[in-house]
């Protein structure tokens, strides 16, 4: 299915790749692309880029979802109904707005709001992310009426995380841990006495890690978090669900580069594992354009030789002080050279894709020399995305 | 440029790496290491974003938990999260058997997995670990450790542990590692933080503000930023400067492939002027020493790439 037919007809885009190749910009141009073609849109993304920001219109990407100014491209033609909102996902305050919600008395949600571990967690701690991202997803998915929700994700192993993290969080709070961490009523059976008697081992041994004050922050955190662990569990199995649900697409974001390859080859062998199909491959940055007069073509090959005789035709047409003649096949030589390179990144990309699906769309976008930071920008970068 | 600094890079027992995905960190950590094992230094390099992103770069099958030769006299390993919280226990508990069957039980293993600090605390300690052995003869095993911290999230969550830690450490053997490896990243006798880069606008402006971070918080001890592929031209200021002419004049001949050659220059030197400018606006907001990497062709880098970017690195320049 064309990248086109998937912003026409699927409701989530998860986008996952390597770090530096353009993530969030793509994501963003593909929620542009659904928008463009009349659906109500948002973007999630992972980082505030202001630079995507000033190319949205927007005063600033954070917490809360803004709209997006198309006027300007509903004068070219964009569907009328059509609509895009852009968000980044904040994870303190998404946490926060998390627990609230979930919550059953203000007391509860004090008691963790005040705690310690949470305060780690909710704000720089591994696994946080796709905890925060997942709740967003759920609020984008379940409470609003987007048609197309479209997913940025944090770099390379990380991204799948958000693959992980409903079962992860359910697994975490299921109620064992809890039971064995936690002081309770006497107990009487010997089961139970067995059991008592292994949380507080566990308990001591734990305590060699990490100490007796931060165990207790940790017990606390997970008594007051009991009481939320159903609202939770209802909702990682809800998004579970809508990741792997026929109208989500995953797309692989990557560029040419050996890294960036190995990257997207090990993130599409692990979707595959986890039996999520790739729907597109989208290779930014991945190749010259050398021919300025055909800027989007891809050139691999092109010959060494100057004309013969150019220099003598074009000399004297030059004014003092002249360049040596020399300077020609220097010339020529630059762009032989980023020849060269387009063919070393063709052949990385034929490895890419010689284990892709036939399904697999793939789009191969040209590097364009400045960066986007107009509406215009992310629109040219729309028309690669199409097109293919 | 402080000269000092880069004759004793090597000297250093930890040497850190930071830098936005894709900027090359990997292969400046690689160049680094080939570079010190020529020199006849025992380099190690400790990835910690479970990528074994080292393997692609040494063309080795596996990077593990435990370190391995990896060419060039150069050993690497990968910090697994899972092995190192092990390897924690295995130091605290009195048995191994009872260590082994903690970690192996599924609701720990659960609470290790999902709880925040432990696998971070557990790495920290298994860098001392590394950085304390030492060889038959008494000098250390590792000299240097070059520690891959992956994207500048990673860093800086190692970084500022004591600070997020800091009111629920209380005191105990965890407390101390955090208190020692805190001070052991400040010295700048004994750890260097070193930020990597390419000269484009997003990865720079992650750079300076990772630096006003922790130049705040002065909690590390830095070392030099590296820019990776630096746009190179081999065309003289003249020849630069006749570019428009020359364009001028092939499409007023009708002389369409040298036309081209001659914008595709222009294209290229304009990307390169953007660079630079970039690199200015680094070098204005961050005071360290700035360290430019030529833009190299070759798509993989052998050991000659390697160790020529490793030698400009190590040195600055100065070699």
């Amino acid at each position: 299915m064309s990248l086109a037919e998937l912003v026409r007809e699927r409701s989530l885009i998860v986008c996952v790749g390597p770090g530096g190749v353009g993530k969030t910009t793509t994501s963003a141009a593909i929620a542009l692309a659904g928008a463009y073609a009349g659906r109500k849109a948002l973007v999630l993304t992972i980082d505030p880029a202001r630079r995507l920001a000033d190319a949205l219109g927007l005063a600033a990407l954070d917490d809360d979802a803004r709209p997006v100014d198309l006027d300007a491209l509903r004068a070219r033609g964009a569907d009328a109904n059509g609509s895009l909102d852009a968000a980044m996902v904040d994870t303190a305050r998404s946490y926060a707005s998390l627990i609230e919600r979930l919550a059953p008395d203000p007391a509860t949600k004090a008691r963790i709001l005040e705690n310690r571990v949470f305060d780690a967690v909710s704000r720089s701690m591994a696994r946080s992310h796709a905890y925060v991202a997942m709740e967003r997803l759920y609020d984008a998915m379940v409470n609003r009426d987007y048609d197309l929700v479209v997913l940025d994700t944090p770099p390379a192993r990380n991204a799948l995380e958000i693959l992980d993290a409903p079962h992860q969080l359910a697994r975490f709070l299921d109620g064992r841990i809890v039971e064995w961490l936690l002081p309770s009523e006497p107990r009487r059976g010997v089961k139970e006495r067995l059991l008592a008697v292994g949380g507080d081992v566990a308990k001591k041994l734990l305590g060699l890690i990490t100490g007796d004050k931060l165990l207790s922050e940790i017990v606390g955190f997970l008594d007051a978090f009991a009481s939320l662990r159903q609202g939770f569990i209802d909702r990682a199995h809800t998004v579970d669900t809508l990741l792997r649900a026929e109208k989500t697409a995953f797309v692989l974001v990557s560029s040419a580069s050996p890294a960036s390859a190995d990257d997207a080859a090990w993130l599409r062998h692990d979707l595959e594992r986890r039996k999520v199909p790739v729907d597109a491959i989208i290779f930014n940055q991945s190749y010259v354009p050398v021919d300025p007069r055909a800027p989007q073509r891809r050139i691999s090959r092109l010959s060494a030789v100057v004309p013969e005789g150019a220099w003598s035709r074009i000399a004297p047409h030059l004014v003092e002080p002249k360049p040596p003649p020399e300077m020609l096949e220097r010339l020529r030589g630059m762009r032989v050279e980023a020849c060269r390179e387009n063919a070393r990144h063709e052949a990385i990309i034929a490895g890419v894709e010689a284990e892709l699906d036939p399904g697999c769309k793939r789009i191969v976008i040209p590097r364009f020399g400045d960066e986007i930071r107009e509406l215009e920008g992310l629109l040219r970068l729309v028309e690669f995305l199409v097109r293919a | 440029m402080d000269l000092q600094a880069f004759a004793s890079l090597l000297q250093h027992r930890l040497l850190l790496f930071t830098g936005k995905g894709g900027v090359g960190k990997t292969t400046m950590v690689a160049a680094i290491a080939v570079h010190a094992a020529r020199h006849g230094w025992r380099p190690l390099i400790v990835e910690l974003s479970h990528r074994e992103s080292m393997r692609a770069v040494f063309g080795v099958d596996d990077i593990g938990f435990k370190p391995r030769s990896v060419g060039y006299g150069v050993h690497a390993m990968s910090v697994d999260l899972d092995l190192a919280v092990l390897d924690y226990m295995m130091q605290h508990v009195p048995s191994q058997r009872i260590a082994k069957s903690i970690v192996q039980n599924k609701v720990l293993e659960r609470l290790f997995k999902a709880m925040p600090a432990v696998g971070e605390i557990a790495t920290i300690n298994k860098l001392r670990q590394l950085e304390s052995e030492t060889q038959a003869d008494g000098r250390r095993r590792w000299a240097p450790i070059l520690v891959d911290l992956d994207a500048t999230g990673h860093a800086l969550m190692f970084l500022e542990l004591r600070k997020t830690l800091e009111h629920i450490l209380g005191t105990g053997s965890m407390s101390s590692l955090i208190e020692s490896t805190a001070r052991m990243l400040a010295d700048p006798e004994i750890s260097r933080l070193a930020l990597v880069t390419t000269p484009d606008e997003l990865p720079v402006t992650e750079t300076i503000e990772l630096y006003r971070r922790l130049q705040d918080a002065k909690t590390v001890a830095w070392g030099h930023v590296y820019v990776n592929r630096v746009p190179r031209t081999d065309l003289t200021p003249q020849e630069q400067a006749s570019l428009p002419m020359l364009a001028r004049a092939a499409h007023a001949l009708g002389e369409d492939d040298v036309l081209a050659d001659a914008m595709f220059a222009q294209q290229v030197l304009a990307e390169r002027d953007r660079a630079l400018a970039q690199i200015e606006r680094l070098k204005a907001a961050v005071r360290l020493p700035v360290v430019e990497l030529p833009r190299l062709s070759s798509v993989r880098m052998d050991e000659a790439d390697l160790a020529f970017l490793g030698a400009i690195a190590a040195t600055g320049g100065h070699a």
